[in-house]
């Protein structure tokens, strides 16, 4: 423990003996690895815990995803595309205001006929309220989500493999806001 | 079913060596490994708070528990991007003699998460934490750790 624990980034959890005491009283408010750790933290009355919270990733220089680095256009295959979207939407739970990143939409810019070229079986899973949005290439995060997973991938793969052009936003770690990048895919 | 970022986890540990649960050793060396993992950049989404030992994900905790059969059973991962694929190759040289140590795995993950968190701190301020949290290691270690994580530009 640092003299003067900084309050913004650090917060005192207080002794160890108590906090051991604690997560077998209450071990479902403890995490395994956390309860473990505490049993094997120093035997001294005096240790104290303290848990850091905060994005330690702010200022790390993102090499993957490629739609994480801080590069405003990127050029990649479909299929790649797919996969780097599909992970990331599955590295957040969206009700959670801590997580680091988000992928808040993408929205088709190019081809302008986009509509057109989605399968018309595909389009037939897409929940009435949201079909004019995507025909007009727009998915937000009721298609990303909140569709069951078959539906979703369905959707994603053919409009991804229809499109030329996307710009999506999202919320890196390296931001507090949201950011646009630019796929072109080949 | 694995996840897509369960896939990648496995994908990618199985290029790093052979991962375990059973001993809590064992859970160290993998939340360490994912930690410093991701300070390199190639990032999984697992977010690190601090405790006791060091940087700790719960998330990555659970989906490691999820794997805890499969772990060692996934196709190598390599990335289709070369600038990924060579930044992760010098992940694995950075890691490649002491990548079953622990404490060191450990000790260069803590030192790189203090930096990250008091970058106002000086070296020694930092030496001095961790002094008090792994006491049985000389200081040369966290000298050595210290160096080696600046010539990689990671602190």
């Amino acid at each position: 423990m640092p003299a003067v624990a900084d309050r913004d980034r650090e917060l005192e959890r207080g002794s160890i003996w108590s906090l051991r005491r604690e997560s077998l009283r209450r071990p479902d408010e403890f995490d395994r690895g956390i309860r473990e750790d505490l049993w094997l933290a120093p035997h001294d009355r005096k240790a104290q815990a303290s848990e850091i919270k905060t994005n330690v990733y702010a200022n790390v220089d993102l090499i993957f995803p490629v739609l994480l680095r801080k590069q405003p256009e990127h050029r990649m295959k479909a299929a790649e595309f797919y996969r780097e979207l599909d992970m990331i939407v599955g590295m957040t739970d969206i009700k959670d205001p801590n997580a680091s990143v988000f992928v808040y939409s993408f929205q088709v810019i190019d081809p302008r006929n986009f509509g057109d070229r989605l399968n018309k079986m595909v389009l037939d899973l897409v929940p009435a309220p949201l079909l004019p949005e995507i025909t007009n290439g727009y998915f937000r995060h009721e298609v990303l989500y909140e569709l069951g997973e078959s539906e979703r991938s369905m959707i994603l793969v053919n409009a991804i493999q229809s499109a030329a052009k996307i710009e999506v936003s999202l919320k890196p770690p390296w931001s507090p806001y949201r950011v646009c990048v630019f796929v072109t895919l080949e | 079913m694995a996840t897509p970022r369960q896939s990648m986890l496995g994908g990618i540990l199985v290029r790093v060596g052979t991962f375990s649960l059973g001993r809590f050793d064992d859970r160290l060396k993998l939340q360490k490994t994912v930690y410093l993992l991701q300070a390199f950049g190639i990032f999984l989404g697992y977010n690190f708070n601090w405790y006791l030992r060091g940087p700790y994900s719960p998330g990555l905790a659970h989906d490691a528990f999820d794997m805890a059969s499969s772990l060692n059973r996934f196709e190598p991962l390599h990335f289709s991007d070369q600038e990924a694929e060579r930044r992760f190759n010098q992940f694995l040289e950075f890691v490649s003699d002491r990548k079953d140590i622990p404490e060191w795995l450990e000790l260069v993950a803590s030192i790189h998460m203090l930096r990250q968190m008091y970058p106002e701190k000086t070296k020694e301020e930092i030496f001095e934490r961790m002094a008090a949290k792994q006491p049985n290691l000389p200081n040369a270690e966290r000298v050595a750790a210290w160096d080696r994580l600046t010539r990689q530009g990671l602190i």
